[in-house]
């Protein structure tokens, strides 16, 4: 091997090329391998399973970025809202002795229906749709 | 004849668009007068809801309304009352409003207890002993302009209770003879329950005098009553009060249990200086320094302190992250399940209990340690990219050096 | 084949099925002009790798973009703050869409002043005017596609001001919007446009404009001709090539800074049912048309002043067209002249985008 100017500069040229290109192509191949997160979803989440939720309960999750309710009446079915009450946004909870929706803040309640029975709330919850499949239990945006 | 047609087609428009007039609203011709009196009335009836039921003049005054003379309407005979006193009055509108069997054939829906509640009210008893200064039916729902409860206009609709109830109470000459103060009404309209209803008009939620003294039966609340009274809408608060070891402690000590720390009708914001150990604060009333309540309000603040101070380096941690160009909303979404958790546990203070409290703030330190997390994981992150920045750049000027050496390598132009 | 020659081998392997030879003999003679302009030959260039950068940076955000107006803006912020990079890629996307523009700006203002439209490269500028407008199409459609709430309005004040267009306007409107207003209808549209047709477009034309540029080599600079002992030039390959290469990789460094330290906003997700925020504007590329229809006067005479406009700026841009037919190179008073206008716009041009900024 000759060590000449030119062979190093060529060397120097080469390795430094090297070098950069992998600064680039690095962020590239981490760019395009899958992230360990999923996308937060927002237009369709799954909620629960049916052996996990019994019927007669309730549970509030994240849909999207706001909070969402879903509930297992007793007769099995599912029903889900938006768990923001419609009266000054408190989250609301389900009650299993009185099987309706209650906000704790001034003592707002709603059916199951979603519709504003007692209390200060002026308009019934923001409905969503619930599917199942298989076991899984998905709540999405009403269509 | 197109010019009759013409005069009819105009005359009949202008008939079908005015106003329905006097005549045809019942009162006969009770109203042929009085619509030319400066009294008034005539123009009220046109919005009073007992005209169009069918009633008329005489349900109330009696006379004859078929009479178009004055002297012959109000004969002897014909029952005329004239204008009624004020007992005169309770039983001329509970006669109609009291009777059931009249009330189901005309409007189902409405109550048929009002007479017999406000006999049981302060304004009701004084009137039994003969004071007519108290209200009546016709204080508060008018005479001639009675509108529905829920008609906007009406004196006793929810936004304008307030001011009707007002306009005796705040009264300080005319209240002079009674022994009542006279500020509730400007204290209600600096309370939190005033400013809702008469600033945001949230006429669902916001109570107003009715709602804690009662319509017809209006007396103030016994010592008792209190907790059940706030509890119908802060029905957790209650709840957890009443559960509590002050419960029994304030009904022993006849304390009027939410109305001694919260106040009556100037009922404010609440801020964690009323559990400070400071001599204006709430709990010092009854506890000293160092007693086992006094300590648990030490605790609250001391908590609710730490809880605050977290929120706002949690707001700065954010700002700087988001400054940089970060995307911080899951850090807010953890600060908001917080701030969520803050509601609740201010809630939960009327448990008087430490172990409840300690769960809630576990949970609420749960979520803003979340948040700072991702605060500071954001604000490393820039850093991380400044610092692949900074290699990148290196290597590229490496590489630029040594592009300019071989550039001057090359052949020579000429 | 001995192992020692493999390389050769392959090029002769190469070089028995395809001319070869003469590309390489064409590529040795292909020469760039050098002297005082030649600073702004580098700007096509740059230009093209912008674009090439683009075609990177968006294929690799179409790994997790999701095009649809429930999923756009959740997607967008996932690829900026949970992809690995993902910030990185957005940001150089969004500035270099911005630095393409401007080098293209640069590039056909540089042509403008050296003359470089006149006979025989008129249909190299008219292309060149085609690849603009493809680009202006581009950032358009590309801006709306995070769905948040500042590309919401200002995709509707645009495809509003393209409504204004006599006859034609409100049908062009109507497609483009994908119905009367912009709504989750809109944005797949825009999205085909911004990653099929505009590119297949772009690419169509840029390989006409760079063949013709190659047929016809690059244009030298007009006082060659009355002195000749001026002429000077540099081979192509490797002496452009090395250059034109150092400014690529700088200018990739530039867009990587930007992106650190100037990273991409996501701002709300649009709403259509909330009001318009203030301040709605257009990327920058617009601004000097929407800050011009703002001077208008509502009407003038029967015509409503936008129309006017619009009018005004499209007559300005067919002459803009026109150029290499207006000024032949035959008339030193209509080159003067041309020149002068050329001026007169870049400073309107300047002077109307600093005032839709700042206003």
């Amino acid at each position: 091997m000759k060590f000449d100017r030119r062979s190093i500069l060529n060397w120097f040229l080469g390795g430094s090329t090297f070098a950069w290109l992998g600064s680039v192509i690095y962020p590239v191949l981490r760019f395009l391998s899958p992230p360990p997160e999923q996308e937060a979803a927002v237009s369709s989440v799954k909620a629960t399973t049916l052996t996990e939720m019994e019927p007669n309960s309730g549970k509030v999750f994240k849909f999207g970025r706001k909070p969402a309710i879903l509930v297992r009446r007793p007769d099995g079915t599912f029903v889900a809202y938006l768990a923001e009450c419609t009266h000054l946004d408190c989250t609301v909870q389900y009650r299993s002795e009185k099987e309706d929706i209650w906000c704790a803040c001034h003592n707002g309640v709603y059916d199951l229906n979603g519709t504003n029975v007692s209390g200060p709330p002026p308009r019934p919850l923001d409905a969503l749709e619930v599917h199942t499949q298989g076991d899984d239990v998905y709540v999405t945006q009403k269509s | 004849m197109t010019k009759v047609f013409a005069w009819a087609l105009i005359a009949s428009g202008l008939a079908l668009t005015s106003r329905v007039s006097a005549e045809e609203l019942p009162g006969g011709k009770c109203l042929e007068c009085h619509s030319t009196l400066e009294d008034g009335v005539a123009e009220l009836w046109q919005d009073d809801v007992h005209a169009y039921a069918g009633i008329g003049c005489d349900g109330c005054h009696g006379g004859d309304p078929t009479q178009e003379d004055s002297d012959l309407a109000k004969r002897r005979g014909t029952g005329y009352r004239g204008k009624l006193s004020a007992q005169e009055i309770i039983l001329s509108c509970g006669g109609c409003h009291g009777d059931i069997e009249y009330m189901k054939s005309r409007n189902p829906s409405l109550p048929i207890d009002q007479l017999e509640k406000y006999r049981t009210s302060v304004h009701g008893k004084l009137l039994a002993k003969g004071e007519t200064r108290v209200a009546q039916c016709v204080s508060c729902h008018h005479a001639h302009g009675v509108r529905a409860v829920n008609d906007a206009k009406s004196p006793v609709y929810a936004e304008n209770v307030p001011a009707t109830c007002g306009h005796c109470h705040a009264d300080a000459e005319y209240m002079a003879d009674f022994d009542i103060p006279t500020n509730q009404y400007e204290d209600y309209t600096q309370s939190v329950h005033g400013k809702a209803l008469l600033e945001k008009h949230d006429v669902r939620g916001a109570p107003a005098c009715n709602d804690c003294h009662g319509n017809h039966g209006a007396a103030p609340p016994s010592i008792d009553a209190i907790s059940n009274i706030c509890g119908t809408c802060h029905a957790y608060n209650a709840e957890l009060f009443l559960g509590s070891p002050l419960a029994p402690e304030f009904k022993e000590k006849s304390l009027a249990d939410c109305v001694a720390c919260h106040g009556k009708h100037l009922i404010t914001h609440v801020s964690d200086d009323w559990l400070a150990d400071e001599p204006g604060g709430a709990c010092r009333k009854c506890h000293e320094t160092g007693d086992e309540g006094s300590d648990l309000a030490v605790y609250y603040v001391d908590t609710f302190g730490s809880i605050q101070r977290s929120f706002d380096e949690i707001g700065d941690l954010l700002a700087r992250a988001e400054r940089k160009g970060m995307d911080v909303t899951e850090g807010e979404d953890y600060s908001e399940a917080a701030r969520q958790g803050l509601m609740q546990a201010r809630t939960l203070i009327h448990a008087f209990s430490k172990p409840v409290m300690e769960e809630k703030v576990t949970d609420i330190s749960q979520n803003q340690a979340a948040a700072l997390e991702v605060g500071y994981a954001q604000l490393k992150a820039f850093d991380d990219r400044r610092r692949g920045l900074t290699i990148s750049t290196l290597l590229l000027l490496l590489l630029t050096l040594g592009v300019a050496i071989k550039i001057r390598t090359l052949p020579p132009l000429d | 084949m001995s192992p020692k020659n493999r390389k050769r081998s392959l090029l002769d392997w190469a070089k028995d099925r395809y001319p070869i030879a003469q590309f390489q003999d064409w590529a040795k003679h292909k020469t760039v002009p050098v002297g005082r302009g030649a600073f702004w030959y580098y700007f096509g260039g740059i230009t093209l790798f912008l674009f090439l950068i683009q075609v990177g940076t968006g294929i690799m955000l179409m790994f997790y973009y999701k095009g649809s107006a429930d999923t756009a803006f959740e997607s967008v912020r996932f690829i900026s703050a949970k992809v690995p990079f993902g910030w990185l890629i957005r940001s150089v996307h969004a500035w270099s869409a911005n630095l393409m523009i401007l080098s293209a700006f640069i590039h056909m203002f540089s042509v403008f002043f050296m003359r470089a439209y006149r006979k025989p490269r008129e249909l190299t500028w008219l292309s060149g005017i085609v690849l603009l407008a493809i680009l202006f199409g581009f950032g358009f459609s590309g801006y709306l596609l995070p769905w948040n709430e500042l590309a919401f309005f200002a995709t509707k004040v645009g495809t509003d001001i393209i409504g204004i267009v006599p006859y034609i306007g409100k049908p062009i409107m109507y497609v483009l919007r994908g119905g009367e207003d912009v709504t989750g209808s809109t944005l797949p549209r825009f999205f085909a446009l911004h990653v099929a047709l505009f590119p297949a477009l772009l690419t169509m034309f840029m390989f006409v404009h760079l063949f013709f540029i190659q047929l016809q080599g690059i244009h030298e600079p007009q006082v060659w001709e009355t002195q000749p002992e001026q002429r000077k030039t540099m081979p192509f390959f490797p002496h452009f090539f090395m250059r034109e290469l150092l400014f690529w990789l700088i200018t990739l460094n530039v867009l990587a800074a930007l992106a650190v330290f100037f990273p991409a906003e996501l701002g709300v997700e649009a709403n259509p049912f909330a009001p318009a925020p203030a301040g709605i504007k257009p990327e920058w590329y617009f601004l000097a048309t929407f800050e011009f229809l703002k001077y208008m006067p509502a009407h003038v005479g029967p015509i409503e002043g936008e129309s006017l406009g619009l009018l005004l700026i499209s007559l300005g841009g067919l002459l803009w067209c026109l150029v290499p037919w207006i000024d032949r190179g035959t008339n030193r008073r209509i080159t003067t002249t041309v020149m002068i206008v050329g001026v007169a716009a870049l400073l309107f041009l300047t002077i109307m985008t600093y005032r839709g900024y700042f206003a």
